[in-house]
């Protein structure tokens, strides 16, 4: 792919190396680190070069270094074990192992290039690469989610197609963004009206920022984009008429903005599992924090 | 001895570890049991996780000692609960069409918005219509008004066909379930109307 993009992963200071990886085979020991290596700096490039599963791999064979003061098979370094994640670095991984892709690294590679083509896209993900939040194409649901704490994770479920994947990511990637700006509603410190506003605010953005994302695109990749049609003629619909009374682009802009925040509290828009407004749901996850319930019975 | 959301949990954790988790943390987790009589041993449970943005909802089945099942949107899970179950045993249309509305509810699309509806005034439109599309309200209330009903089951040799009708996000579904007396189950459905004005489900 030809689009230009933070480079992200575990360790941070590697960002300037991750854009020049080389191609390493997907087994251990990678190129340069035949030799029995003894420091853990050199188990750190390692992780850099080809990835945490190729050393987590490389630490179980039989040629695992030593360190002092540890025991044979002690685990030595941070790491984590799934595979399905994707993460830029994931992304990167691949290609630094040579390997062929995963389906889910080329479907985030379908993503990428679908979000490349508006303004709105691209910058949802600046946000994930810039706050190297993971994102999970392969989630069993139901539904996507954003799981904080910051930086937090993106949880596509796995029966989307690249194209609602995509725009999904957009919306997911804004509640991102608010949990990692510490912008999001806090429900133990807000009271219950301003904890249900805040939401219903983050909500609503992340709702428009996907709209945005597909108005953004040119006539012709609009093309064939299904996504949430009715959400997004409301919005159109709401802009047109703000505008057709003489307001300003940004005022039209807010007042399509207003149009999708009171979808949510008028009764168009309901949770999907629950069937209730947001301001309804909001409110009962601020009360069952506290106001807990009585004992269950189960 | 009675039972736990631990040992819910335990039971699960096989399965999806998010879930056991999401079950054992009360702060942000409601769980509730859906009566289905016609199971012996297993239970069902609707767990309901506040998650910060939008509610999460899983469905699961469990009976002590037995092995667990998460049987959200998964209807090949459910009949494999009630063999499990080994209790099942339907005799009239009434437990047939009680054992299907839970298998309907507990295996619904959970990302999408669906929900059984019994008579009309559950299918729920958006406020607000243009006049075109409070047209297709009237037309659509006047077509359906005597169709739409609660689940109901015939018998059909040693099985039962329940019919009911669930609407799925702007369409509206006739669905017929073939259920057999140890609670197996095989699911069709029939797209009656699409493009309704109703109400959307959320991302």
């Amino acid at each position: 792919m030809s689009h230009a993009r933070i480079k992200a992963s575990n360790t941070p200071s590697n960002e300037a190396a991750a854009s020049s990886r080389s191609a390493a085979p997907d087994h251990a020991p990678a190129e340069g680190f035949e030799h029995a290596i003894t420091g853990l700096s050199r188990l750190v490039a390692l992780q850099r070069t080809a990835g945490n599963q190729v050393v987590q791999r490389w630490l179980r064979g039989p040629a695992a270094p030593s360190r002092p003061g540890l025991p044979p098979g002690s685990r030595r370094i941070q790491r984590h074990d799934g595979p399905t994640i994707l993460s830029p670095e994931g992304e990167d991984k691949a290609k630094a192992s040579g390997a062929e892709k995963t389906p889910e690294a080329k479907k985030m590679e379908e993503v990428r290039a679908i979000l490349e083509k508006s303004p709105a896209g691209k910058a949802a993900l600046a946000v994930i690469d810039k706050y190297k939040v993971p994102v999970d194409l392969n989630y069993p649901g139901p539904g996507s989610i954003y799981q904080p704490p910051a930086p937090g994770k993106i949880k596509i479920l796995k029966t989307k197609t690249a194209e609602q994947a995509a725009f999904t990511l957009v919306h997911e990637a804004n509640h991102a963004e608010a949990s990692n700006l510490n912008k999001t509603a806090d429900i133990n410190k807000l009271g219950r009206a301003e904890y249900v506003k805040t939401m219903l605010d983050e909500e609503t953005t992340s709702t428009v920022n996907a709209i945005l994302s597909k108005l953004g695109m040119s006539a012709e990749d609009q093309k064939g984009v299904k996504t949430s049609p009715l959400l997004q003629e409301r919005y159109a619909k709401a802009k047109k008429a703000a505008l057709d009374a003489k307001k300003s682009e940004e005022e039209a802009n807010k007042a399509a903005w207003q149009s999708i925040r009171d979808a949510f509290t008028d009764g168009t828009l309901v949770t999907s599992n629950t069937k209730e407004p947001y301001d309804v749901y909001y409110g009962k996850a601020w009360d069952k924090v506290h106001k807990p319930p009585a004992k269950e019975d189960l | 001895m009675a039972i736990t959301r631990e040992d819910i949990a335990a039971a699960i954790a096989p399965l999806r570890e998010d879930i056991a988790a999401a079950i054992r943390d009360r702060q942000s987790t409601d769980i509730e049991r859906i009566d289905c009589p016609a199971l012996s041993r297993y239970r069902v449970y609707m767990v309901t996780v506040f998650a910060p943005h939008a509610p999460i909802v899983h469905y699961v089945g469990y009976a002590e000692g037995g092995t667990a099942f998460v049987l959200s949107e998964d209807p090949a899970a459910f009949t494999a609960m009630a063999a499990a179950d080994g209790g099942v045993d339907i005799t009239t249309e009434a437990e047939a069409a009680a054992y299907v509305e839970v298998f309907l509810a507990v295996t619904r699309p959970l990302s999408r918005l669906s929900y059984l509806v019994k008579s009309i005034e559950d299918v729920s439109f958006r406020p607000g219509l243009e006049p075109e599309e409070a047209a297709a309200r009237r037309r659509f209330e006047r077509e359906y008004r005597s169709v739409i009903r609660p689940p109901s089951a015939r018998k059909t040799g040693d099985s039962f066909e329940v019919t009911a009708f669930r609407v799925i996000e702007q369409s509206l579904e006739r669905v017929t379930v073939r259920v057999t007396r140890h609670g197996a189950l095989a699911i069709d459905a029939e797209v009656l109307e699409q493009d309704l004005p109703l109400v959307i489900g959320g991302e």
